[in-house]
Order: C-alpha cells, then structure tokens, then sequence
C-alpha cells in the first residue's frame, strides 16, 4: 500500500468523524468512525463477526470450487466445436446476462430453506463467467502455437494440459478472478435474504435492531475482506501469470 | 508426393491450392522451394507435416503414408512460435517430454542443441527475453532436438533482419552438415533459396504446380553475398518468378 493511499484513508476518517461530531444527523443515522470501530472490535470479541466470516467464507470455498470445476467442464465441451459454441455457448452467454439473485427463489424451491440454496446461487453467480472465460480462452490459443505442439507429438490430453491449458491461463485467471467477484456479490445478495449465520444475515440483524454501527461495521468487513481477496490472491496469481507469459515487466 | 492435390473451400466455390504436384525429395536432401504469394508453398509444407490431409494423391515418407503430425517431421515457422510459460530449455526439451524422456535426460539434449545453436548460456531464460534471431535459434534447437528425418522450414528468417539473415544462412548449412537432416525449406527470398538448397523448386500461382526445378551444383558453406555464380542462378529463378507474378497481378486485378 503506497503512502498517498493511507493518507487519502486517514483523511476521509478525519472528514467523517469531524461531519459524525458536527450533528448534522442523529447519530443513529451516521455513525461517527469511533463507534463503528468498536462495534467491529465488539463483533470481533463476541465472536459473531468471525463467526459469520468463517460461514461467508465456507459457502464461497464450496461455491466457487463447484463453479470451477464444473465452468471448466463447460468451458472445455464449449470450446470444442461450432456448434456447442452456437448453442451452448449462447445459452451461457444468455444466463450470465441474468442477474445470480433471481435464482434464490429456484434454489429455495429446489433445495428448501437450506445452506445448498445459497451454494447453488453462488455458484450460479461464478459459472457462467468462468465458463466463457475458459472458452473464450481456449478458442483464443493460437492456431500456430497448437500445429507447432501437433509437430512435436503432442495430442489429445497432453496437448490440453501441457499447451492449450497453459496458453489459455492469462484469460482463464482474469475469467476466474471476475467469476469470485461475480460470487461474492451472489452470497453478500443471497445472505442478505436468507436466515443463517453469515456476513449478509449479520447486516440484516443490524438493521432490525437499529444498530447503525453494526450495519457500518459489516459493511467495511465485507469491503475489506472482498477487497484483500481481490488484492492479495487473485492479484497476486494474475500478477505471476502474465510475468510468467512475458505480457508484464517488473518495471511498471 | 504422388499426385498430390489440395483444395479449399472458400465462400461457396472451391480454390484450388495445389495441383498434381510429384515431388519426390532424397534422404539428406536439402530442398528450397520458392514461388509468388498465395503459391500454395505452405499448404505443401503443411501437407508433409500431416497438419493438412491431401484432396487427392498420397504423401510418403520412406514409402509409408503420412497420417496426421508425427515428431519424424517437425516444422519451424515464419515466427518461432516458442511457448511463452516455458523457459528456453523447457521449451526445447518439450518435444522430447512428449516422447516421454525422463527430465535429466531431456536437459542434457537440450543444452546440447543450445550449444549448437549457441545458446546455452540462456537455457533457463524467459522466452520473452530475447530478440527475435534467438528465438528462432532456439526453435531450431526444438526441432532438431526432436531428431526428426525431415525438418520442415516454412520461411523462418523472414521476419529477420538482413544481418541475422546472413548468419543464419552460414549456421544453418553448418548444422546441415553436421545433423545431415533432410530440409525442406519455404521461402519467398530467391537468393535464399539459392544459397541454401541443393535443388531450388519453383511453384506457380494459384494454382500451385511445380513449374520449374533449378539444380545448384555449388560447393558449401555458401556465401551469397561472395558468390557471382549464386547470382547468376538467382537471376535466373527471378525472371521465372517474375513471369508468374505478373499472371498472379492479373488474375488479381481480374
């Protein structure tokens, strides 16, 4: 994190907590920065914060790996001729378009008032994309690079994994990274309107106990923790793979 | 080649790409062929190598029929189409991982052929770190490092500067001589062709057949550039080529 960054943060917690002492609203309606920090350190030490991390976090592991196994088989079929790709690949590209929130009254219906009901909507909110990304990278491997693996004896499976998958990483990582982010959003949306512990139910029974700070509270924990996922993992793997397929330099 | 014949689909008609070509190339042969672009020269390349099948007529190797890509013939191309995510060893041990080498093994031939195309030095490089000659040199080490019978060349120093060129052409006779491979060379640069082949092949535009074949008797390493029998074959090859590109600019024009 560079020193413009903490700067801007410190300011903007300076311009809230001064507008929170001001009054302007009542404080049930803007929360000053101090009591939404305590509420965090309270969430934290009573464990309900945690506690609903560790659930958030669960349903997206197993989401999003089903989102990935089964985007990876799609995407592989898809990519393997016209035809799949004219109809299929259509029909993805025609549920990706639907937002992954209105499959929740499906998933409820299918599976009841169940953890499976919000997996199903994470993983509605990750495999299309995934899926795309995967076609779309596939299809986009050079034609010299796969005749020149063919001369060298490579087929069938060893040509998937030893050239076409490895070509392909760069756009898989970035449909995989905008398929967590896509997820992510499906849970927050999903816990929201379900009851069971989570990060998206703990916003909820803020608001029903008119704690602003918690509401405020949660909200940051989830910006941050999104934002650390997005930085920390996925950048980081995006960062190796292009350094490694020579499309970035050290220097930037 | 026996009466090989290749045409495309294009739009709704057909295009003809190559026309009973009979070519028959020798075991250690070092073969150029030249013509006008839209010749058919790589189809022909891409036929050898099996990545194409023949509309009509059979394509050989030591009298058995080519069935799709096989590391007997391997194929270097205009670019060098090095795997990026691989280092520069990686890359040239591919083919061998493919045979199935064990790791140690496939190193040692690697930098073997690195050293042959002197580039040893940078066998754990990123592909992405070096200039185009040394890419191509390394696909040369990929290919020969497959030992294949036939190397096929399909204009790799075209996108080369004019320095790099020269080198090359003295490297690769060098190498020639050396490993003794039977090469079928595609190029569009006539003085190439003379300077490197033992026999220089002339297509005709679309479609392509073999028009003429020119013998060159000269002894190796070559040097184009020192050599005023070379430029009288050269001479010789161009008014023919010139023939067949002005057919090839009226039937564009058309």
């Amino acid at each position: 994190m560079n020193a413009r960054l903490v700067l801007f943060c410190l300011a903007l917690v300076i311009v809230w907590q001064v507008i929170a002492a001001i009054g302007i609203w009542p404080s049930y309606l803007f929360p000053s920065p101090v009591s939404v920090l305590s509420s965090i350190i309270k969430g934290i030490q009573n464990h309900t914060i945690t506690d609903a991390i560790v659930a958030s976090m669960r349903r997206m592991a197993i989401g999003f790996g089903i989102a990935l196994m089964s985007g990876l088989v799609l995407g592989v079929m898809i990519s393997q001729s016209r035809l799949m790709a004219d109809t299929v690949g259509q029909l993805v590209l025609g549920l990706q378009t639907l937002p992954s929130i209105c499959w929740l009254p499906l998933a409820v219906l299918w599976f009841g008032l169940d953890e499976k009901a919000i997996i199903f909507v994470v993983v509605a909110g990750a495999v299309w994309s995934i899926t795309m990304a995967i076609t779309s990278g596939i299809r986009n491997v050079p034609r010299l690079i796969i005749n020149a693996a063919r001369t060298m004896g490579a087929k069938d499976m060893a040509l998937y994994s030893e050239v076409i998958f490895p070509a392909a990483l760069p756009s898989i990582v970035s449909g995989v990274r905008q398929g967590w982010s896509f997820a992510w959003r499906s849970l927050m949306a999903g816990e929201l309107l379900f009851f069971s512990v989570g990060l998206g139910q703990l916003l909820q029974t803020g608001r029903e106990l008119n704690d602003i700070s918690q509401v405020v509270a949660v909200m940051i924990v989830i910006m941050a923790l999104g934002l650390a996922i997005e930085k920390l993992v996925f950048g980081k793997i995006e960062d190796a793979v292009l350094k490694n397929h020579g499309l970035k330099t050290d220097a930037h | 080649m026996e009466g090989v014949w290749k045409d495309f689909r294009m739009g709704d008609g057909r295009l003809s790409a190559l026309e009973d070509i009979n070519l028959e190339i020798k075991d250690g042969e070092f073969v150029c062929i030249v013509g006008p672009s839209g010749c058919g020269k790589t189809t022909l390349l891409n036929l050898i190598a099996g990545l194409v099948k023949p509309s009509k007529g059979r394509v050989l190797l030591d009298g058995k029929g080519i069935e799709g890509p096989k590391p007997d013939r391997v194929m270097m191309f205009q670019e060098a189409a090095l795997f990026p995510w691989l280092t520069v060893s990686q890359n040239v041990e591919f083919g061998l991982k493919m045979k199935g080498m064990s790791g140690k093994e496939r190193r040692a031939i690697a930098l073997g052929y690195l050293k042959l195309v002197r580039l040893s030095r940078f066998k754990d490089s990123n592909v992405h770190e070096l200039s185009g000659g040394m890419k191509q040199r390394v696909a040369l080490a990929r290919a020969l490092a497959m030992d294949p019978e036939v190397l096929l060349m399909d204009e790799p120093f075209a996108a080369l500067d004019a320095q790099t060129r020269d080198r090359f052409h003295l490297e690769l006779q060098q190498i020639w001589a050396k490993t003794r491979k039977t090469i079928v060379f595609v190029t569009h640069n006539v003085s190439e062709a003379v300077a490197l082949g033992d026999r220089v092949l002339m297509l005709t535009y679309r479609p392509g057949r073999i028009k003429k074949e020119f013998k060159v008797d000269y002894p190796r390493p070559r040097q184009f550039r020192r050599s005023p029998e070379l430029a009288g074959i050269t001479a010789k090859v161009l008014d023919e080529l010139e023939v067949e590109m002005n057919r090839a600019m009226k039937e564009e024009l058309e």
